[in-house]
């Protein structure tokens, strides 16, 4: 499977959430017990930033857009009124940047 | 109206917005990540009704409130479309277009053959869910559905009345004389029974899975994180009812169209669910039901693009321009092409944003697209519109070409007659 490399826009907290602004789109990163955990930024619900209106407690992220929720380990929807599950990649954290290893990337392997 | 058969030529043509009065001067958002950016960002861009005409109607309803006067109260109304109450108005819609079907059937001739309006046969079969989901009782003879779809038909023009080519005054007088109404028949009546059964409730008598799952319900709950006024109660039950009903009815009729015009068009594939959704789908993305969403700047903003919104701008999210934006759909997007789906890029849906995204994404929505399991990717479940559209195939639909369609006084043109032939089978069950 291809992967891309890019820098964090937003560092990702302990227990919080991150992001990286991918060539497909922006990907939404959240810490769960020292686990990093990666996915599609917009909620597959109305496609509202789950980066900005998400909450994270633990492994369940809400949507404070519609109250929908996402298991962000398995990438399950958790709570109406979410229905799809969450896009998930493969992260690995390397020196302030990821690498996302999915079929998202097409073209080049190294992003910004 | 002469010109209605034009509404849907090969190659779907949407309105120019400049010819539109209403949102002529506004600023108009056609590009798919354009429209996508505005509905997202719902801080910097207010919705509301922008007119004066239909505030007594629907103003501060659901659909045209903002922020905390909008968000907790569409949580709040989350349980309306649970994965159970899903199930339950699926439940529901196979009886209801039967028993419609029935209704038809008594005015065939000897060989079965039917001719009627299909926008009152679709409307006719979702008030009765519609019904379900706003908590309205006693609904189960077919007057009641009459009056009540009457009722909508009349609030539908008061609620568009800013694309309305009739006096505006007029109009929301007419549907404001119809609230009255339905309010003493229908409403009161619901919400009295729902106060009883709150009562008994926290009295201990019943369990509160005992209590019915509908808004009338959820918006008198003492513990809702909402506090809805009667008056913001009756209105958002009018924008409710009214959301599904035309735009649905709309959407069946675009798809027979669509269908019967179609070259790749396969009979032999009319049982098929998966083809009849893709059938849907894809009439949702070209007709968008609701094509012009209105939004009005808070703060100066600039785009992705580049393109600057000065605060205080008014502007307009032109759907069906943005779901035939060839950069996303390709060079074919004004073109009907139900097989469109399996090649479009990741993240994008099959019916584009035709439901609008974001905090004002269409409620009832999960009425009509259909979500798989989330863990097989199997089971879809049939929702109303496919539903009804399989079981109208199922009866050899076809638009009657004796009669013409007839279009609302509206600058947003939607169809008010769409006649057509079935040929029902006296013994069949078609849904």
């Amino acid at each position: 499977m291809p992967s891309w490399r890019g820098s964090l826009d937003a560092p990702v907290p302990e227990g919080g959430l991150g992001y990286v602004d991918a060539p497909w789109g922006r990907v939404c990163l959240a810490e769960v017990e020292g686990e990093v955990h990666a996915f599609d930024d917009p909620c597959p619900h109305a496609a509202c930033s789950l980066y900005e209106e998400g909450v994270l407690s633990g492994r369940t992220l809400e949507c404070t857009c519609h109250g929908g929720a996402y298991d962000v380990v398995t990438g399950e929807p958790v709570a109406d009124p979410a229905e799809e599950p969450l896009e998930k990649h493969a992260v690995q954290l390397v020196d302030g940047g990821v690498v996302l290893t999915t079929d998202r990337v097409t073209g080049t392997a190294s992003g910004s | 109206m002469d010109g209605a058969q034009d509404l849907c030529p090969a190659g779907y043509v949407p309105i120019d917005p400049a010819s539109v009065p209403f949102v002529a001067n506004f600023a108009h958002i056609t590009r798919y990540d354009e429209c996508l950016e505005v509905l997202l960002a719902d801080a910097a861009f207010e919705t509301g009704t922008f007119e004066d005409y239909s505030e007594p109607l629907c103003g501060g309803a659901l659909v045209f409130a903002n922020g905390d006067f909008h968000r907790p109260r569409r949580k709040q109304l989350n349980p309306l479309f649970s994965r159970a109450a899903l199930e339950r108005y699926d439940e529901l819609l196979s009886p209801a277009i039967e028993r419609s079907l029935d209704e038809l059937r008594a005015l065939a001739d000897e060989d079965g053959v039917v001719h009627t309006d299909l926008m009152r046969f679709v409307r006719l079969v979702l008030v009765r869910v519609g019904a379900q989901i706003i908590g309205l009782d006693f609904m189960d003879n077919a007057e009641r559905g009459n009056a009540l779809l009457d009722y909508v038909d009349r609030w539908n023009q008061g609620v568009t009345v800013k694309w309305s080519t009739r006096d505006p005054e007029q109009v929301v007088a007419e549907a404001m004389e119809y609230k009255t109404v339905f309010d003493a028949e229908f409403f009161q009546p619901s919400v009295a029974r729902r106060r009883e059964l709150i009562a008994r409730f926290e009295a201990g008598e019943i369990e509160r899975e005992e209590l019915p799952n509908d808004f009338i319900m959820l918006s008198l709950m003492p513990d809702s994180t909402f506090e809805w006024d009667e008056e913001l109660r009756i209105r958002d039950t009018i924008i409710i009812l009214n959301g599904g009903l035309g735009t649905s009815a709309a959407a069946v009729a675009g798809a027979i169209e669509e269908y019967s015009r179609w070259e790749g068009r396969d009979p032999s594939r009319e049982g098929d669910d998966d083809y009849i959704r893709s059938i849907v789908n894809e009439t949702i993305r070209l007709h968008a039901p609701v094509p012009y969403l209105p939004r009005r700047a808070t703060r100066d903003v600039t785009l992705k693009s580049g393109r600057e919104i000065k605060a205080g701008e008014m502007l307009v999210v032109l759907l069906q321009f943005a779901n035939q934006d060839p950069e996303v759909f390709g060079p074919t997007a004004a073109l009907f092409d139900p097989d469109r789906a399996q090649s479009l890029p990741r993240g994008i849906a099959p019916w584009g944003i035709a439901f609008g995204a974001g905090p004002h994404q269409c409620f009832g929505k999960p009425l009509v697209t259909t979500a798989m399991s989330t863990t097989t990717r199997e089971g879809a479940t049939l929702r109303a519109i496919v539903r009804i559209l399989k079981a109208l195939l199922a009866a050899g639909v076809e638009r009657d070409l004796e009669q013409e369609t007839k279009l609302a006084a509206s600058t947003r043109p939607t169809f008010t007659l769409f006649p057509v032939v079935l040929h029902l089978d006296l013994d069949r069950v078609y849904a």
